[in-house]
């Protein structure tokens, strides 16, 4: 086994769900010490053919090969026993637990039956070495940063001895600082001829990781290639397959009196000195890393998180104390990034998800008024074309993009002044995405002064009418949107740069 | 430009942080103080201090001991994230079975070896309900109780008697008491104290308790079997509750069909002023030791300066609320982040 | 589109798999008692009558279920609320009237901690639990816990006349479990209460503070635990302290096999009464077929797991 040779190869793969065909003939391989970039939208495959690697899934069809000879997992523990590891989007770091056992977890070090310490902290010594980390073995895993438990899991994959290490977002909650560490501690792995399946929305990273990148669509793989072949142009293109233009169709609008004002807000060690004005029928995009504090500030402007100083007025008037149901009554609403944690009541009825926020305006004297509420509801189902068969369907049942509607419809039953939407089109397939653009365009038109957070620069530059940058809790630059606005200038400044001008 | 990211955070130091996970070193200090001290002459004491002294301590350390067994079974399950409300039952329904056993001339050791694979059966069961089934644990071991409840009711409708004129009953209430501090229940508490703390620091299945409780999902992924691990929690909870009944039974020489009730509460309610976290992943038995201690102690003391049951209820009740209170603004979590 | 239909919508129940289960086991109990022992008006009555206190405390409590908390404190205030009665037994208005203010006061104090101070509701009902004994014991020992001669008739009349053949218990419940399915089916708050336990977050987000949600169920369900401990009182015209001990898990047992989850979001009034009853009326087909009541709890503790197995087994096909 030396570099460059295959290690693992995977033909025709097919993965069939009741209803779905989510894999439906994805071949490509991976060889000893290379990184291998996937790319794709979300709802892709990515996901799926992460689970069929580590054993989680079991394919329908195809051949999975490792080094040769074909390999029917049952477990992701067999995956492991084979060198095949993940590290996942949802750290499962155990928080209570030291930072040895994290590492050895279901692999303690023996000796005569009983745990052997002295082994255990040694070898996480070694372990922590080389991932360049200076913390106690003793320490409990759960004070560490996220940055650091994200290391914490790669150097779980390397005590199983890892062949292979794949990693999904792992820099999707890491900070500029932690994410270059993420980046050395992968060249050191390649170095020591481990392979690294690299998943990643994030191009630019892609692009500066990868050896070899291979892009997924609807289920199947559309083109591998090399790095030094490629653009992040020509990725995009083979992501979507079809270009990118008037999927937002930006209309001008009017652009009326202030509606919100926020003023010098701040919050120790999370975000500072936040001033920002939105205007009627006015889009104001929001854009950082991930990581920045954007929707730290989004959640204190709506009043759902503390701020230390600084204020918030709608139409002139200082919401205080601040809370989400005063900003609600001011007319604020906020679609938040998290939908299923923070959006939605899963188990509860499409109906029940739409009206939770307008019960005054549905009700007499605190008794619900049936008829409005399912009217209402039925309204928002087929102005949004929220694919159901019912409004008493639960929320949970729904797709991704269904699901964004019902959110959006919940907030747009409240008639508000302002809306802050945080990542609209995360989880959402492209042509969802257009007619939530669409709904954005509708609502600007209509008077509707609207914030777009998102960590997409097309997407951001796309709807927004003025740009605003914010990195490490502060807001670096205000931009107009203008034809003349680039990328680049925007993008410098949620990395820390100064504005041009 | 300033970066609020890099702003110095407040550090604890390593005593204080030590502290806040163990307040209950602390609260076991404080109680024992203020119990010694209000039990003075000068201040609620009679003519002298019935509760600081050498022979109320050895009953004290007696106490602990047969409910610290008890509690240190919920512990193992507390600890793999579950809960059991049917350890009151287990122990009548071990005690009974004894009894029965016992009055039929069974062998004594073999009765007490049946009496405790009895009790880890009723163990397993629950954590069978729980982890195959999936029910959750407060429903699946409401409804081992409520079941319990009838067996017992039916062995033992009143109370049995396991007759100190047999050879069995004299023998056992003899090695009870054994002498000083020395009594039965304080040898098996030491003993089992530290079988379980090594058990839990030192052997894989021990430590991966902790992960079971901690994260299950992270343990599934790594292989670890934590539901086996949960029912192997169970069991061990349904093992300490047999010894906890076969205790009680020796004491008095009798199984009675009530002799669980309020034990279980009390139970739970020591380990959690202990810092054993209900929802899993935290907690050991000095822990649970000491959180039994407190409890004892307030009960003890309250009982020797002549209080009603009311009071020693009503001051116990103010106690875990106020560790929960405690535990809630040491934890340091953002109060308005649920 | 095709909205919910019929029983399905006037009760909220979802899923009718378990009260199926139950009323097989019904059926098997009168096939065996024999039809005319059991379903005659005197046995009937009774049943229902003896069953009264507790249900009307479980239909309160499942307000709080379905926030996904618990309160296992209900037992020693419906005996405190007893007590309170007892000693108030030659004033009617008294004897229901400061029962259920005490019992408020009770659950208000469950409601700051678990919905102001986000304790965890398990273990601090548990502590309130032996303040509510303590509380109980320091007011009613020594009191003459029997009314005897000093009686009112309206008390009386509350826990032992009937009105329409129907014990007026029962219509007291009745009217309990109408107010409180119309809270929680009909108003913005049980809509918020629902909204709580399904996603307390999501639910904060949507502008419902899920504190306040949390306080006010615990605070109506000590006011009903309050109605109940007079009731409990009216009914024998005398009680004890320790009465309601154990009523905590008899409530939380009809709860469940009405179909209420324990984690939130998910149950229903009818439900409860129906989990309650059937309770009853397993107690009393066992009393009926000359078995001892023990063998009941057996049945119950095995019924209890069939029935919500059943209802996971159907949830993780769907």
């Amino acid at each position: 086994m030396s570099r460059g040779d295959t290690f693992i190869e995977v033909k025709d793969i097919v993965k069939v769900f009741p209803g779905v065909r989510a894999l439906d003939g994805v071949s490509f391989d991976i060889r000893e010490g290379e990184c291998h970039s996937l790319c794709g939208e979300n709802g892709a495959g990515k996901s799926t053919l992460i689970k069929v690697l580590t054993g989680a899934h079991e394919r329908t069809e195809g051949q999975y090969l490792i080094d040769g000879n074909e390999v029917h997992f049952k477990s992701t523990q067999e995956a492991i026993a084979m060198g095949v590891s993940c590290v996942y989007q949802e750290l499962s770091i155990v928080p209570e637990q030291s930072v040895a056992k994290n590492l050895f977890i279901g692999n303690l070090p023996k000796k005569n039956g009983m745990i052997d310490y002295r082994k255990l902290y040694a070898d996480t010594k070694d372990i922590l070495t080389q991932l360049d980390m200076d913390i106690d073995p003793r320490m409990n895993a759960g004070e560490l940063s996220i940055g650091q438990q994200q290391m914490i899991e790669i150097g779980r994959a390397l005590t199983r001895k890892a062949r292979l290490i794949i990693m999904d977002e792992p820099t999707s909650s890491l900070s500029e600082a932690e994410t270059d560490k993420l980046f050395e501690i992968c060249a050191k792995l390649k170095e020591r001829n481990i392979a690294i399946v690299y998943i990643s929305h994030k191009l630019d990273e892609v692009m500066h990781l990868s050896d070899r990148i291979t892009v997924i669509r609807d289920g199947k793989n559309i083109v591998s290639m090399n790095k030094e072949d490629t653009t992040q142009e020509e990725l995009i293109a083979n992501m979507i397959g079809r270009s990118l233009e008037n999927m937002y169709n930006k209309e001008k609008v009017e652009i009326g009196e202030t509606v919100l004002e926020v003023i010098k807000l701040s919050r120790r060690n999370v975000f500072h000195d936040i001033d920002f004005t939105v205007h009627k029928g006015e889009v104001v995009g929001f854009f950082g890393l991930v990581g920045a504090g954007r929707s730290e500030i989004m959640r204190a402007v709506f009043g759902a998180d503390p701020y230390d100083s600084g204020a918030v007025r709608i139409t002139g008037e200082e919401l205080k104390p601040h809370n989400p149901a005063l900003s609600i009554e001011h007319g604020m609403a906020f679609a938040t990034e998290d939908r299923k944690k923070e959006g939605l009541m899963l188990r509860l009825s499409i109906m029940m998800n739409m009206t939770i926020s307008n019960l005054k305006r549905l009700s007499h004297f605190g008794v619900m008024d049936k008829k409005k509420q399912q009217d209402a509801a039925k309204e928002f189902v087929e102005s949004l074309r929220v694919k159901t068969p019912s409004i008493a369907q639960l929320v949970g049942n729904l797709s991704g993009g269904n699901q964004q509607k019902v959110v959006l419809s919940k907030w747009l039953m409240t008639m508000p002044k302002v809306l802050i939407v945080d990542e609209p089109t995360r989880g959402i397939d492209v042509g969802s995405k257009a007619e939530i653009y669409g709904i954005l365009n509708e609502l600007a038109k209509s008077g509707v002064a609207i914030i777009v957070v998102s960590s997409e620069i097309e997407e951001v530059m796309g709807v927004s009418d003025k740009l605003i940058t914010i990195y490490e809790g502060a807001k670096t630059a205000e931009f107009d949107v203008t034809p003349e606005l680039t990328r680049e200038e925007v993008l410098s400044c949620a990395l820390g740069g100064a504005p041009k001008s | 430009m300033k970066q609020a990211e890099k702003l110095p955070v407040k550090e604890d130091s390593k005593v204080v942080k030590f502290f806040k996970r163990n307040n209950i070193i602390l609260i076991l200090i404080l109680v024992y103080a203020a119990a010694a001290l209000l039990a003075s002459p000068g201040l609620l004491g009679g003519k002298k201090n019935t509760f600081f002294t050498v022979s109320n301590t050895y009953d004290l350390l007696t106490l602990v001991g047969v409910y610290g067994i008890l509690a240190m079974g919920l512990t193992f399950v507390f600890i793999v994230g579950g809960i059991d409300l049917s350890i009151g039952y287990q122990v009548a329904f071990c005690a009974a079975i004894f009894a029965v056993m016992a009055r039929s001339g069974v062998n004594v050791i073999l009765a007490m070896v049946i009496t405790l694979v009895c009790g880890c059966a009723v163990g397993y069961l629950n954590g069978t309900i729980v982890t195959r089934i999936g029910i959750p644990p407060l429903i699946g071991t409401l409804a081992v109780m409520t079941a319990l409840k009838g067996i017992v009711y039916i062995i033992c409708p009143d109370s049995l008697s396991v007759g100190s004129a047999t050879l069995a009953g004299n023998t056992l209430s003899a090695v009870y008491k054994l002498g000083g501090a020395i009594t039965l229940p304080v040898i098996l508490i030491v003993i089992l104290t530290v079988v379980f703390t090594i058990f839990l620091k030192y052997t894989v299945t021990g430590s991966n308790f902790y992960i079971t409780g901690g994260n299950f999902e992270a343990g599934m992924l790594s292989g670890i079997n934590p539901n086996r691990l949960s029912r192997i929690a169970y069991t061990l909870g349904g093992f300490c509750s047999a010894l906890c009944g076969l205790l009680l039974c020796f004491r008095t020489n009798t199984a009675t069909y009530n002799m669980g009730d309020g034990i279980d509460i009390t139970a739970i309610c020591a380990i959690v002023v202990g810092g054993v976290k209900m929802q899993g992943g935290r907690g050991n038995m000095a822990m649970c030791i000491m959180g039994v201690a407190v409890i004892q102690i307030i009960t003890n003391v309250m009982n020797k300066l002549h209080y009603s049951t009311a009071v020693v209820a009503l001051v116990t009740g103010i106690v875990v609320i106020l560790v929960l209170i405690l535990d809630r603004f040491t934890s340091g979590r953002d109060v308005l982040d649920d | 589109m095709n909205d919910k239909k019929g029983l399905k919508k006037i009760t909220g129940i979802e899923n009718f798999g378990i009260y199926l289960i139950m009323l097989a086991f019904i059926v098997v109990v009168i096939l065996i008692v024999g039809p005319d022992k059991f379903l005659n008006v005197k046995n009937l009555t009774s049943l229902v009558r003896s069953q009264a206190v507790i249900c009307i405390i479980a239909v309160a409590a499942t307000l709080v279920m379905i926030t996904g908390n618990i309160d296992l404190s209900v037992g020693w205030m419906v005996g405190f609320a007893s007590v309170i009665a007892a000693a108030h037994s030659d004033n009617a208005f008294l004897a229901i009237v400061l029962p259920i203010i005490a019992c408020a006061l009770c659950g208000a104090l469950n409601g700051i901690l678990v919905g102001g101070l986000k304790l965890n509701a398990f273990i601090t009902t548990l502590g309130t639990m032996y303040v509510f004994e303590g509380i109980a014991y320091l007011y009613g020992e020594g009191k003459s816990l029997s009314g005897g001669a000093t009686n009112s008739a309206i008390l009386k009349a509350l826990g032992q006349s009937s009105i329409l053949f129907i014990p007026t218990p029962v219509w007291v419940l009745a009217a309990v479990a109408v107010i409180f399915w119309f809270i929680l089916r009909k108003t913005t708050f049980g809509a918020k209460i629902y909204a709580v336990g399904a996603n307390k977050t999501a639910a904060r987000f949507s502008g419902v503070s899920p504190g306040k949600t949390v306080f006010l169920a615990y605070l109506l369900t000590g006011c009903a635990v309050g109605l109940a401990g007079s009731i409990m009182y009216a009914r024998v015209m005398s009680t004890q302290i320790y009465a309601g001990s154990g009523y905590e898990f008899d409530v939380l047992s009809g709860i469940v096999l009405g179909g209420t989850s324990v984690t939130g979001g998910k149950g229903n009034i009818p439900g409860t009464v129906l989990g309650v009853i059937f309770i009853g009326i397993l107690g009393n087909g066992f009393t009926l077929m000359g078995l001892s009541a023990n063998v009941q709890y057996i049945a119950q503790g095995i019924i209890l797991l069939v029935a919500v197995s059943a209802d996971i087994m159907k949830e993780r096909r769907a």
